[in-house]
């Protein structure tokens, strides 16, 4: 054999021989330990179990989250936390009786007040940041599982979905209003609700969610509120539970109901499919295009799949706004433009 | 194939620089732990069984085979059905269906050991350490559920684990989860009894119970497996068809503030003649920091019945301690929930023949491990003797002087040693018996009767009751087969005499401890040590 | 070997608590960025579908309408572009409130009227049908390139789109449903049925649909939602009944027209049973009329004891083997009547064409499994079809 077939072959041997080690190095530790990171485990630190009596369907315990040293919680709207004497027990095994400061109707959302100090905590932060596919883990006491120190549990999975949801709890509208993020993991259990969902580096970007179904699947949903809406609860002042927004006005002042000029068929029963039976003259549908016969898809963005959700759609207008009317009109799909009115 | 693109794919990752994130880069080092976890699960997939009631695929649960011997786990409630006669059948991947037998069970733990005849040759998964888990790390389940499985290839699931050191009641005593494994793999009826593993392969843990709400039985992300350190105390009497009741304290404790204080102490317990007292703080217990009512149940849970424990507690703020065995709880009561079932008629916790037969095979394979370690196979024969020298230090010898101490043991003795002779004596006939002692054909009157753990390494205990001569208790290393200690009662005094060993060298071919510990009754007498040892021809 | 040691050295994978840390992280970012990469290669190839009308269906049972226990909504669901020509693929639960209008969102927000082919009622499947000619199909994964423990990105629109919901998890089975269908453990529900099983390049490992373990009705396997228990058809499943689906002809789970009991074994099957070892079976109660059971001679009291050859030891074995033949396929049958054994191949018949209807419903919904024992005890409801007695002869 040539002396250079040799050195390629001792060459392949070393190679090799580097590729082995490698690959020890690098499999072993991108599969064999993948940790949960320290900031994780410091935030785990900051949730704390709450517990109260059972209320109907409510279960009677969840989760929460300090977010200051001197003992505020922060945690999901429910019947617990309305309550009197809810317990707390922080990650070292102490017991607190809490007071309900503050509550979010809108954003589902309360804040707690215990009497201790020195305490670690956690500060929510914008989720703008977190895209679909991101890492995130969420933290609490679902089925109660932890008790006193115990550690909380901890479940993972990726953001998949930022999106607005209509839900339903327990089978009645919820009231929650605005985007979520819905997430790949299951926290759609009692106890969840109140923990935070962090990002891989430890930022509380969110507020697990109570258990809901959403309307469009009649299934459960993963979700939590976003850490935007968690600053703005915390920042906010206002001492009491907070009233739905007034209804908005219109920058031109009058604030009529809406008018569109379609009168849809309607044969007396729920369930009817939104078919124009009728377009006004000289009517903001009129003006559209909107013909006889046409079926109604969307309103605004909003499906439309009966005559009770075409009235619902149609309350929201503002006289003034300029909305997408989706329509079905023979084999093809429309999108018109229609200048709502305000009935006179 | 895959693990040279694996490996590959690794070198590919390593050479590149940390902080360059481009789509190439990332797509590779997904692919570098997507290949080496495609790469594990084919590794690990032929260990995994579908297990059923005999003749009949409807239902059933899950196992995994731990050695090439065929001996698996699987959940005590999955072959609790099948105790009549012990036989079940095991669906293997690749669709074969072959007979199973059921071993040992532990209903208390929920844990089972079965056996099957292994016709091909297959890699089982190792044993993995669950004190060294951490909550985040990846899992594996795998395991039938909903009994998908036709042709028994069985479902991969893949999560995190969620909480370590988990209490999950049971119901009238059987089936208590104690500092059991949280996860949320995937895991649903059907998984019961299958393997939990770690990246590396390793099994930590075996799948057992879910948390289930409204939503029928369905995984809501909550799934508990017993934890493999757990089972692997129970193990040595598991393979030997052993029913393995669990261990009780003989005190019960209570929270108070931050501190655990003993509560109530059984009259007739072990912890009460050690003077353990109503109000001590409890701070350890078997190993385990103490700092809840629920840490001293999660590790008594663990135990089975008379373990070694050592209590730590404090009285008065002086710290004391001491050692015992932990007394039985009662087997839980297997009977019917429905009032017009009639009652079984036979005993699910009867002997049987298949156990009587796993006894001695479990016994075999002792003896077989035993002369492995010792390395006496071919070495030790008829004319060969060993001895040893050394130094002995009497226990509680302060000047640190020991007296010299010589260990003789001599090949193929016949000689019946009086039972009233030294006890150094009646040791060294005890390992000359051993040495000599065919592992296919050990003698008779051996039988495993418990598990223990002998300076923390879990043994099966054999004993060995003999014509004439007091009970001998042999405790051989569960995993290497190395003899850690022998007891038996001095036929002169009435005392119990206790050998403990370490220290393993070689000694020519063989391979024997060369330090001892000796107890007389439960107090240590004295230390030897063996510095020179040597195998001669006598 | 200097070199070896000074590039392991400057090796970025420390084997500290750090390093690890910082491996796992690089690790998770490089799996988002390759989630979203490969929902960027399906999304222009995932449909939003809407309908309107329809209503929550209900089963026939003897004493009337019972209801399902799973409320179906009418939100969005998810179809797959399976040409560009305007074929998409869909799950037939996006269907089973059998809606008057369909409607396709295209990932561009374009909406088209769609009209529905066809169904097939054993792989769980809707084709349909819109006008356009630029569509952008979507790739599939060979079957082959399959492997267990790759990830497995399950997409879906049922929250609205056109971005779609994506869960994240492996391929946990390669074959199940005697190969129909391959299982993840990514969350499957009605978010995603009629969605993209993709791997992490985004080529489509398979269509998410609902199943049970065998057979089952329209709503079967949707208990299971989120469970980590899913399932998606693979193309080559897909593509063998493509055409007939094209054609708007509907594959439904062939019947044999007969109704099962659980067997009673007497003393003396108890006897036949030692000698015969194969005498185990499932045990015919009762035969429809018409029906291809009646065309082959079968009778109540016979036992099924094997299908094409495969031994059949109960009604649960013989409804798994059937759950999966569709009408029309031809089935040899082993029956064994009393003593005797002997075979049978008959044509496996549409419910609908098997013994008189007793109640007249405006849209029959696709039959459960025959004489199902657990529906049996659950409803209390007798079996439709009409027992006869035979005479004693073959």
């Amino acid at each position: 054999m040539t002396d250079g077939a040799n050195i390629l072959r001792r060459g392949g041997l070393f190679a090799t021989g580097l590729c082995i080690c490698f690959a020890m190095l690098c499999c072993g530790d991108v599969v064999a330990q993948q940790r949960i990171s320290p900031e994780i485990h410091r935030a785990a630190d900051c949730v704390v179990k709450l517990y109260g009596p059972r209320v109907g369907r409510e279960h009677g315990y969840g989760s929460g989250v300090l977010v200051s040293a001197d003992g505020r919680i922060l945690t999901a709207l429910s019947l617990l936390v309305n309550l009197q004497g809810v317990k707390v027990v922080l990650a070292d095994g102490r017991h607190f009786e809490a007071t309900l400061e503050r509550a979010d109707e809108l954003r589902q959302l309360a804040l707690l007040r215990i009497d201790a100090r020195a305490l670690p905590f956690l500060s929510p932060q914008s989720s703008s940041e977190l895209r679909q596919g991101d890492t995130v883990v969420a933290l609490g006491n679902w089925f109660k599982i932890a008790d006193g120190r115990e550690s909380i549990s901890v479940c993972k999975g990726i953001l998949s979905l930022r999106t607005m949801i209509d839900a339903m709890r327990l089978a009645q509208e919820s009231e929650l209003q605005g985007e979520v993020l819905v997430i790949d993991a299951l926290t759609a259990n009692p106890g969840a609700a109140g923990g935070p969902l962090l990002d891989a580096r430890g930022r509380f970007i969110g507020l697990v969610g109570k258990v809901i179904e959403s309307a469009a699947t009649n299934t459960r949903i993963n979700f939590a509120i976003p850490g935007e809406a968690l600053v703005e609860f915390l920042q906010s002042d206002s001492a009491s539970v907070l009233e739905p927004p007034p209804p908005q006005t219109a920058a031109s002042g009058n604030a009529g109901r809406p008018y569109l000029g379609i009168k849809l068929s309607r044969l007396g029963y729920r369930q009817v499919s939104a078919y124009v039976q009728r377009v006004s003259p000289n009517s903001p549908a009129a003006k559209a295009g909107i013909q006889a016969d046409d079926l109604i898809l969307a309103v605004d963005g909003r499906r439309v799949g009966d005559v009770a959700t075409f009235d619902e759609a149609v309350a929201r207008l503002l006289p003034g706004q300029t909305v997408q009317v989706v329509v079905k009109r023979g084999p093809d799909v429309q999108t018109l433009s229609l200048r709502v009115e305000a009935m006179e | 194939m895959s693990s040279v693109i694996s490996i590959a794919a690794a070198v590919f990752v390593g050479l590149l620089p940390v902080d360059q994130s481009d789509s190439a880069t990332d797509r590779a080092r997904v692919v570098a732990a997507q290949s080496a976890r495609v790469e594990t699960i084919q590794r690990l997939v032929p260990s995994v069984v579908c297990l059923f009631n005999k003749g009949d695929q409807a239902g059933g649960g899950s196992g995994v085979l731990i050695d090439k011997d065929g001996y698996g786990l699987t959940n005590f409630h999955v072959v609790a059905g099948m105790l009549k006669d012990h036989q079940g059948d095991a669906g293997l991947v690749g669709g074969r269906l072959v007979d199973m037998e059921i071993l040992g069970i532990d209903p208390g733990g929920d844990v089972a050991m079965f056996r099957i005849d292994p016709k091909e040759r297959f890699n089982p998964a190792p044993l993995g350490d669950s004190n060294e888990l951490a909550v985040g790390d990846y899992t594996l389940a795998m395991g039938n559920p909903f009994g998908l499985a036709e042709d028994y290839a069985p479902t991969i699931t893949h999560g995190i684990i969620s909480g370590l050191h988990r209490f999950q009641a049971g119901v009238r005593g059987a089936l208590t989860y104690t500092d059991c494994i949280q996860v949320d793999t995937s895991i649903n009826p059907g998984n019961s009894g299958g393997p939990l593993f770690d990246m590396s392969g390793r099994l930590i843990g075996i799948n057992g119970r879910i948390a289930v709400e409204e939503r029928n039985r369905v995984n809501v992300g909550v799934g508990f497996a017993i934890s493999i350190n757990q089972v692997k105390r129970f193990m040595p009497m598991l393979r030997a068809g052993l029913v393995t009741p669990h261990a009780t304290a003989g005190f019960t404790v209570r929270d108070q503030a931050l501190r655990v204080l003993v509560d109530e102490i059984e009259d007739r317990a072990a912890a009460r003649t050690a003077g353990l007292q109503h109000g001590d703080e409890l701070i350890r217990f078997a190993g385990r920091d103490i700092h809840s009512a629920n840490d001293f149940l999660n590790i008594l849970g663990t135990l089975p019945a008379e373990w070694p424990v050592e209590v730590v507690f404090r009285r008065d703020g002086e710290v004391r301690r001491f050692n015992m065995r932990s007394a039985a709880m009662p087997l839980p009561k297997l009977t019917r929930d429905a009032p017009n079932q009639p009652r079984p008629a036979f005993d699910p916790y009867g002997p049987h023949p298949v156990t009587t037969k796993a006894n001695r095979r479990a016994v075999r394979r002792a003896m077989e491990l035993f002369h492995k370690a010792a390395g006496s196979t071919g070495v030790w024969h008829d004319g060969v003797g060993l001895r040893g020298v050394g130094e002995r230090t009497p226990a509680g010898a302060h000047d640190g002087k020991g007296e010299a101490v010589s260990w003789r043991i001599a090949a193929g003795s016949d000689e019946s040693i009086a039972p009233d002779a030294i006890p150094d004596s009646v040791e060294a006939t005890i390992w000359s018996d051993l040495l000599s002692m065919k592992a296919d054909k050990p003698a008779k009157g051996l039988r495993v009767v418990a598990s223990d753990e002998v300076r923390g390494r879990i043994c099966a205990v054999i004993e060995r009751k003999m014509d004439n001569r007091p009970v001998q208790r042999l405790c051989f290393d569960d995993e290497t087969g190395e003899l850690l200690a022998v007891e038996f009662t001095h036929g002169g005094t009435g005392i119990v005499f206790r050998y403990e060993y370490g220290s393993v060298q070689s000694v020519g071919a063989m391979r024997m401890p060369r330090a001892r510990w000796v107890y007389r009754g439960e107090t240590l007498f004295a230390e030897d040590s063996f510095t020179e040892m040597a195998i001669e021809a006598r | 070997m200097n070199l070896l040691v000074a590039l392991l050295l400057l090796s970025p994978l420390g084997q500290t608590q750090d390093g690890s840390v910082a491996q796992e992280r690089l690790y998770e970012e490089a799996t988002a960025a390759v989630v979203r990469a490969a929902v960027a290669v399906v999304s222009p190839s995932i449909v939003t579908i809407e309908t309107v009308g329809g209503a929550q269906p209900v089963r026939r049972g003897a004493r009337g309408a019972v209801s399902e226990r799973f409320k179906i909504a009418d939100g969005p669901s998810t179809g797959i572009i399976l040409s560009e020509d305007g074929l998409i693929v869909t799950s037939s639960f996006n269907f089973v409130r059998e809606p008057t209008v369909i409607t396709v969102r295209l990932a561009d927000d374009r909406r088209l009227v769609a009209t529905l082919l066809a169904r097939d009622h054993i792989r769980r499947l809707a084709l349909l049908r819109v006008e356009a000619g630029d569509l952008q199909a979507a790739t599939w994964a060979p079957r082959e390139e399959i492997v267990l423990g790759q990830y497995a990105l399950a997409c879906g629109n049922g929250l609205g789109g056109p971005q779609p919901f994506v869960s994240l998890g492996i391929v946990s089975a390669l074959g199940r449903r005697n190969g129909l269908a391959i299982q993840t453990d990514a969350k499957t529900s009605p978010i995603n049925y009629g969605g993209a099983l993709v791997d992490i390049d985004g080529r489509v490992l398979g269509l998410i649909v609902p199943m049970a373990g065998s057979g089952g009705g329209a709503l079967a396997g949707v208990d299971w939602y989120d469970s980590g228990i899913g399932f998606a058809i693979p193309r080559d499943r897909i593509d063998e009944v493509l055409d007939r689906l094209r054609r708007g002809e509907d594959i439904e789970p062939g019947k044999i027209g007969i109704v099962l009991g659980p067997q009673e074994p007497g003393l003396l099957d108890d006897i036949l049973d030692e000698l015969l070892p194969q005498s185990r079976g499932a045990r015919i109660t009762a035969v429809g009329d018409p029906s291809p059971a009646k065309s082959a001679g079968l009778e109540p009291e016979d036992l099924i004891v094997a299908l094409d050859a495969r031994p059949i030891s109960d009604l649960e074995a013989l409804l798994r083997e059937l759950s999966d033949r569709a009408a029309g396929e031809r089935v040899t049958l082993t029956v064994k009547r009393r003593w005797r054994r002997f075979e049978r191949t008959i044509t496996l018949a549409k419910s609908s064409e098997i013994g008189p209807v007793k109640t007249a419903a405006e849209s029959p919904p696709p039959q459960t499994d025959e004489a199902d024992p657990a529906e049996k005890e659950e409803n209390g409801e007798e079996n439709e079809r009409p027992p006869t007695t035979q005479p004693n002869s073959n």
